[in-house]
């Protein structure tokens, strides 16, 4: 099975929920610091980047997990990767946005448009400490999910 | 080859020119606005269905949604990566449809419960059939 995690720059929370999924990072480890900055993908991505899909690697299940950023149009990925058109295509598709804070968006915002990392870092940084929790459970029931399929 | 006719402005739109092209609506403005409105998902805000097939056989989708159209295109470009299909999706829109404001705003006053929506929706359909009749002619 195909796991899409997306949000809105395939850079911060979607990069931390397929590192947790692919264990990448270890789920257990609390609020890991700078080791998020190490992560393929992460805090680089830009708008150019935004609609492309990126292999991230495979779970100890054998799913394929893959992540994408998709602006304001989640509505829109989530027809098109739907599986209504053919019934025998599965992706789960999972919107990690919905675990990013407040911080995290500011800091993304000026980390990544307005191209000043020096400053967007270190509300990235704690915007994923913040958000870091939520993204563990949201990957944990995905999991739980896919397995029982 | 599969062929989706898209609207990103979320007007169903998409869906009458995958009607014409698959036979559900008729080659002259001779219909009903019944017919109109019975179209499958014709009703909802953003759909993506399979309308039929066409003449010369191919799957004829239609896709609306408020999107930004650049992103559509890379959306159905990352379905077929992480589907792996060997069929490639011709993206045809249908955005700039002449009288697709006049389109647009009686489609609001539908969306919206107005009794005479849906009747000037219609009419506005039919004002710019031709227009839907040309775009859907030109082969993919």
């Amino acid at each position: 099975m195909d796991i899409v995690y997306h949000c809105f720059g395939g850079t911060h929370s979607s990069v931390l929920a397929a590192a947790l999924h692919t264990g990448l990072l270890y789920d257990r480890q609390p609020r890991p610091g700078n080791s998020f900055f190490a992560l393929p993908f992460f805090d680089t991505q830009d708008s150019k980047s935004q609609g492309k899909l990126y292999f991230y690697g495979i779970d100890e299940c054998g799913n394929r997990v893959y992540i994408i950023g998709r602006g304001r149009d989640a509505d829109a990925l989530e027809l098109v990767f739907g599986n209504q058109i053919d019934n025998d295509l599965q992706a789960v598709v999972v919107n990690a946005l919905s675990c990013v804070p407040f911080l995290l968006k500011i800091g993304g915002f000026i980390s990544r448009r307005l191209k000043l990392p020096r400053v967007g870092r270190p509300l990235v940084l704690a915007g994923m400490r913040q958000g870091y929790a939520c993204v563990r459970d949201l990957v944990y029931r995905v999991k739980t999910e896919v397995r029982e399929e | 080859m599969r062929l989706v006719y898209y609207n990103s402005q979320g007007l169903p739109l998409a869906a009458v020119a995958a009607a014409i092209r698959t036979g559900r609506l008729p080659s002259d403005a001779s219909f009903e606005a019944a017919e109109l409105l019975s179209l499958p998902l014709i009703n909802f805000r953003r759909a993506f269905v399979f309308y039929g097939t066409d003449s010369t056989g191919m799957k004829v989708y239609a896709f609306w949604c408020n999107a930004d159209p650049r992103l559509v295109h890379l959306f159905f470009q990352a379905r077929g990566e992480l589907y792996r299909q060997a069929e490639e999706w011709s993206l045809r829109p249908v955005d700039e449809i002449p009288g697709s404001t006049r389109m647009a705003l009686a489609w609001r006053l539908a969306r919206s419960g107005r009794p005479y929506g849906r009747s000037l929706f219609y009419r506005a359909v039919l004002k710019s059939y031709p227009h839907f009749l040309e775009l859907t002619s030109k082969d993919p």
